[in-house]
């Protein structure tokens, strides 16, 4: 492979430089086999709690350097300074209730419409720019997909971490190494042929048509540049990791899943095998298997404010706020390039929903960590008149290294963020 | 929950400044509106609509005279509709005379129809995923699912088969590459034809330990359980004999009812138990009394695969006591016979390759066994030039040192991957808009199974009679009858209905104990159940908005209170006079969709029934309103709190369409239990979680519509419904035809769409005259 040329940022300055990062000399073997990575390449990570939190125990109170935090985030009293609480923002017209999970990543308007269109998402975005140099180019994983291609088709999600450890780590046998090649060898020429036919169907479709099967050739197209770069890294063993496979978990195991995909996330990020990372919440028609909790969590987010609806609601929420928080620690604890894991990579956790007992899809709870932000503090804006959620996406995109001005409805980069 | 459309909260009559007049009387729009319309906006229009005022967010300034794009056809269609409701403009202004209404709604309705049409041709659409399945089970006479490996198709227009929202990207062609690989690799699995066995499993070894000591008990020679296990994992199965291969398998058992005289009910469902994602099958709902039953079930299994049994109705725990006897089910050992084989090779396997070793074959072997498979899988007749990329790929592997086997499979997942198979194709024809046969009789099948036309259709298709009305009447009726029409049913219901929703809530159970499994299935059956029975008995579809009878089973009968049914299936019941059931508002599987698992909410209701009853599209609520926030501590029921809502101008527009039929829906809970009150959890001991059910507030089901009639309670608003059956009818007609067609149907057609009612109008409006209309309809064979 080439080296990827690559634009970063210097720290701190805001100034684009050109820096070829030497991905295609370094071994893929990752860390474990105690390959160094010169230069830590920034990394991102979103997740999405459907539900979201009860917002009295969620958000503080004040605003500010000194916030004093809240019930929930007292959990993170060790972490304080590598994260930053975000209140006052949503995504202008995703409205919609549940159906705004699809467009937690997009920011796409209405996605309950009948009409609706989803655009790309933000893990897509920077997959797009910077996923050439990864075995990966980014990894979608839990129940619902947050990713969507540019033409509003999700991006097929991983629910099982096992799986994705498999995907990851684990090399099949050399009869399957075998006849993979021969798939992927033969990939091309089934491609080729599809196109010819497909060029035969053109002058006998309708204007209308015409795009449609455009999307098809486009989608062809970037099959083979795919099946190319699975080729290419078909030949590069893949990095050995010191941890055993994910088990299998109960169907009602939430915090069970969310934790082992977290395992898999962190050996993703350190392995370098990708750099991208969207994570969804549980499917939440089930009762999850908490101790203290005999209610569906959908139920439970019903609450009505029913005082012991609210107690069980709030061990959901604080399982799976303590899961997170143990994540955060891992990626700190994980030197990176003379730094932590953490320090490169940005981690934004949200949900589509500000208050699930009304649906609302305002006021939406933001935790942003790591990433070399500066960071804690509680960054409040109005709550009647909410500040775009996109110009977070822009403020990240550009952390990644790319020169992107705007994300769907932003109106510039987040106020109030700087590099620390 | 799924309000739609751009945000239009109050939609004002129409429109422009003076300076820049915004629709020509039928010439040049830029040169702006003159004669009687121009008059019309500038009485009616102007005071609220203008780039200041903007009232309703409406700025008729920004209103394309050309009407150019979809979102500006929709603006127009509500401007035509506000005005020819009478709703605009609002009443407290100056009245248009009634001449002036119909001049200027005569103005802008030809070229609303116009402007309309150019975004109304069906898009090339490709098969979303149960389509894909569906076919290729039928191309290719597997039985192995590859729904999973494709990416979930997007909704548009309330249908997941709509051409608009059913995109390709390289995800998707990623995934089709590998479940048309799956799928080719499952038709021509070769080997030794497996030995059929029949082996006696007993059930009683893994559950021994637990025999007397609470859970389980063992009498004349049947395991039983008395509890209910609401997990997916039964100790009562056939694990200590799995299945050695994949596939179908007989298991025959007997189960009893144990000390109880009532009928007990169980489901039966098949397991691969692998260590991440174990699938699990349904095999069907069953009932036994206490004399011993037998029951034979046949089920596809995956190698190690067993079957599990669990009851339904039973006590989570029971008190160990020995020597003490409880209400069960015993089960049985089983007798499993299999696999079950009814040819060899399978049909999967001599379907494709006739005659062709696949050892040995030959490039012009693969040439006729392409020449066989691919008119069925493009459903038409292929050209010599499209078979010869295939067979010109077969060649080139062969050629590149592949074995014929290998080759041929990779041209099959080819044609697999071909847009002629993925899409629906309607070729562009210079003199005609109509659909050829052939393109007809995969829309006919398309609609009608949700799978590929068999080869009756294409035969007919390909002697071009399937377009003569009688042989379309009939092959209409035939689709109908078939078995795979059960499939449309499964698919309309589910969305139109919303009945796929029926897993998003899990109801309290302290509050509504009456609510598991069992219920939960019945319910989709219900509401699947009616809708079928409308089609075998064409009955009018005013049936939908109130009827006499129901599809009902024993425990939807226990849950409505209806007497003397007994058993799982569902029959047709007729109900006792005055009853509050009847129609599909009062069916507890639409309740339950439409409510939040503990609490109702009269707006989900009321956005429900406008939208899928009456053919109303609700916009969602403006920002910064902020939504209903349910507290249920205070004295403020729901309604209190909507009453208030109701009274601000930029609520009441919508919500007093929208408010009404959710009140009449108050009076059942979210399972669909009649309430006269609502229930709540009162909390006695916070610590240890205890605490009881208490009655709260009385149900206040009473309403007045937007019309100004009022309703008391549900019975009444059904009737007031019943007085609307056009608006439904339209609803109703407008929601298949956008299924059928895959797109949504728009301003252009609703003189089609009148048509298609009038037609079914000679038989009563029955549903099944209604469908025929539909298909037989010149709108379903234009492109």
């Amino acid at each position: 492979m080439n080296p990827i040329p690559r634009r970063t940022f210097l720290r701190g300055a805001g100034v684009a430089l050109a820096l070829p990062l030497l991905e295609a000399m370094i071994p893929a073997t990752g860390r474990a086999a105690g390959t160094a990575i010169p230069a830590s390449p920034r990394r991102f990570v979103g997740i999405n709690i459907p539900l979201g939190f009860i917002p009295d125990n969620f958000f503080p109170t004040d605003a500010g350097g000194d916030y004093a935090l809240s019930p929930y985030l007292k959990m993170a009293e060790s972490l304080r300074n590598d994260f930053t609480i975000i209140s006052g923002v949503s995504h202008p017209g995703v409205d919609g209730g549940h159906a705004a999970e699809k467009s937690f990543l997009t920011a796409a308007p209405h996605p309950g419409s009948r009409t609706f269109r989803n655009t790309i998402s933000l893990d897509q975005c920077m997959a797009q720019s910077i996923g050439a140099a990864t075995r990966l180019a980014s990894l979608t994983l839990g129940d619902q997909s947050l990713s969507w291609s540019a033409n509003g088709v999700a991006i097929p999600t991983e629910r099982y971490p096992a799986k994705s450890f498999a995907r990851l780590f684990l090399t099949g046998t050399a009869e399957e190494v075998t006849a993979q090649k021969r798939e992927l060898e033969d990939g091309h020429s089934i491609l080729d042929t599809i196109r010819e036919d497909a060029k035969a169907m053109a002058p006998r479709i309708s204007a209308n048509d015409r795009q449609k099967l455009d999307q098809f050739f486009t989608a062809v197209r970037e099959t083979e540049q795919r099946l190319v770069k699975t080729e290419s890294w078909s030949n590069t063993p893949k990095p050995k990791v010191d941890a055993r496979p994910p088990g299998n978990f109960d169907d009602s195991d939430m915090i069970g899943y969310l934790r082992a995909h977290f395992d898999v996330m962190r050996l993703a990020l350190d392995t370098d095998s990708t750099r991208v990372i969207a994570l969804s919440g549980f499917n939440f028609g089930n009762v999850p298997k908490i101790k203290g909790v005999d209610l569906g969590y959908h139920t439970l987010s019903h609450h009505g404010m029913n005082p012991a609806m609210l107690a069980q609601l709030e061990v959901i929420e604080r399982a799976t706020l303590s899961a997170f928080v143990d994540f955060l620690n891992a990626l700190k604890t994980t030197p990176d390039g003379g730094s932590t894991l953490l320090d490169h990579t940005q981690v934004f956790l949200s949900s589509n929903l500000g208050s699930a007992s009304g649906h609302l899809t305002t006021n939406l709870p933001v935790v942003l960590a790591g990433g070399g932000y500066r960071h804690g503090k509680h960054l409040a804006f109005d709550k009647l008149n909410n500040y775009p959620l996109s110009n977070l996406f822009v403020t990240m995109l550009q952390r990644m290294g790319m020169e992107a001005g705007a994300f769907a409805s932003s109106t510039g980069t987040m106020a109030g963020i700087e590099m620390a | 929950m799924g309000h739609s459309v751009s945000y239009w909260p109050i939609l004002l009559a129409v429109f422009f400044t003076v300076a820049r007049p915004i629709l020509a009387a039928g010439g040049d729009a830029a040169c702006g509106v003159e004669g009687p319309a121009g008059a019309f906006f500038e009485h009616s229009c102007y005071d609220c609509h203008d780039a200041e005022t903007k009232k309703g967010g409406l700025n008729l300034e920004k209103t394309d005279p050309k009407m150019a794009g979809l979102e500006q056809v929709d603006v127009w269609i509500k401007i035509y509709d506000r005005v020819a409701k009478g709703e605009m403009p609002p009443k407290k202004k100056p009245r248009p005379t009634p001449e002036d209404v119909r001049t200027f709604l005569s103005t802008i309705r030809p070229r609303l129809i116009e402007a309309d049409r150019s975004w109304r041709e069906v898009v090339q659409r490709r098969l979303n995923r149960n389509e894909y399945q569906n076919t290729m089970r039928d191309l290719l006479a597997i039985d192995i699912d590859l729904k999973d490996l494709l990416p979930p198709d997007q909704q548009a227009g309330g249908f997941d088969n709509n051409g608009e929202a059913l995109a390709v990207s390289t995800e998707q062609m990623q995934a089709y590459m590998a479940a048309a690989q799956r799928a080719v690799n499952a038709a021509l699995l070769v080997g030794k034809r497996p030995e059929t066995q029949t082996v006696t499993v007993s059930p009683l070894d893994e559950v021994k330990s637990y025999i007397n000591s609470g859970g389980f008990g063992y009498k004349d020679g049947r395991v039983i359980t008395y509890t209910t296990d609401r997990g997916d994992y039964s100790k009562i199965s056939t694990r200590p004999h799995r299945a050695p291969v994949r596939g179908r398998y007989r298991f025959r058992f007997q189960a009893a009812a144990n000390d109880t005289n009532d009928l007990q009910f169980f489901t039966v469902s098949a397991s691969d138990f692998a260590a991440i994602g174990p699938t699990s099958t349904n095999l069907g709902y069953f009932a036994v009394g206490p004399e011993p039953k037998a029951f034979e079930i046949e089920a596809l299994l995956d190698a190690k695969g067993a079957i599990q049994f669990f009851a339904f109705g039973l006590p989570g725990w029971v008190k160990p006591a020995p020597g003490e006897d409880h209400p069960g089910i015993g089960f049985s050992d089983v007798e499993m016979t299999g696999p079950i084989i009814d040819q060899w090779p399978p049909k999967s396997f001599t379907q494709l390759l006739g005659n062709v070793d696949l050892a040995k074959g030959a490039p012009a072997d693969a040439e006729d066994i392409l020449r066989r498979f691919m008119p069925r899988a493009f459903r038409r007749p292929v050209t010599d030039a499209e078979l010869a990329h295939y067979t010109a790929l077969v060649r080139s592997r062969m050629a590149a040192g592949r074995g014929f086997g290998e080759s041929l499979r990779t041209g099959l997942v080819a044609a697999l991957c071909s847009p002629n198979f993925l899409y629906l194709r309607d070729d562009v024809r210079p003199d005609t808009r109509r659909v050829s046969d052939t393109e007809l009789a995969s829309r006919l099948s398309y609609f009608l199974w949700r799978t590929m036309p068999d080869a009756e259709l294409l035969d007919l298709a390909a002697k071009q009679q399937l377009s003569d009305p009688q042989t379309l009447h009939a092959q209409v009726e035939r689709l109908l009858t078939d078995v795979r029409s059960a499939a449309f049913v499964t698919d309309f219901t589910g969305q139109w209905l919303r009945l796929r929703l029926i897993n998003d809530t899990t109801p309290d159970e302290k509050l509504y104990g009456k609510f598991d499994d069992l219920l939960r299935v019945s319910m989709v059956w219900e509401g699947e159940g009616f809708f079928r029975q409308l089609i075998v008995d064409d009955a009018p579809i005013v049936n939908i908005l109130d009827s006499n009878w129901a599809m009902l089973n024993q425990r939807l009968a226990e849950l409505y209170g209806i007497e003397g049914v007994h058993g799982i299936e569902m029959r047709k019941v007729a109900l006792p006079t005055n009853c509050v059931r009847g129609g599909v508002l009062t069916q507890a599987g639409v309740l339950k969709v439409t409510a939040n698992g503990t609490t109702t909410s009269p707006v989900q209701r009321g956005v429900w029934v406008l939208e899928n009853i009456l053919g109303e599209a609700t916009p969602p609520p403006p920002p910064n309103v902020g939504g209903i926030e349910p507290d249920i501590r205070g004295a403020t029921t729901v309604r209190e709190q909507l009453d208030k809502h109701r009274h601000l101008e930029s609520c009441s527009v919508c919500h007093c369409k929208i408010d009404p039929p959710g009140f009449a829906m108050e009076s059942f809970d979210p399972i669909g239990d009649h309430r006269e009150k609502y229930l709540r959890w009162k909390v006695t001991n916070a610590e240890q979680g205890w605490g009881n059910v208490e009655q709260g507030a009385r149900v206040d089901a009473s309403g007045q519509l937007a019309t100004g009639q009022t309703f008391d309670d549900i019975r009444q608003f059904k009737k007031l419904l019943v007085e609307r059956q056009d608006n439904f009818a339209r609803c109703l007609t407008e929601k298949l035809l956008t299924f059928g067609l895959g797109r949504e149907m728009g301003f252009s057609e609703r003189d089609a769409v009148a048509v298609i009612i009038k037609e079914s109008d000679a038989h009563a409006r029955g549903l099944r005259s209604l469908i025929h209309a539909i298909a037989e309809s010149e709108t379903f064979a234009t492109r």
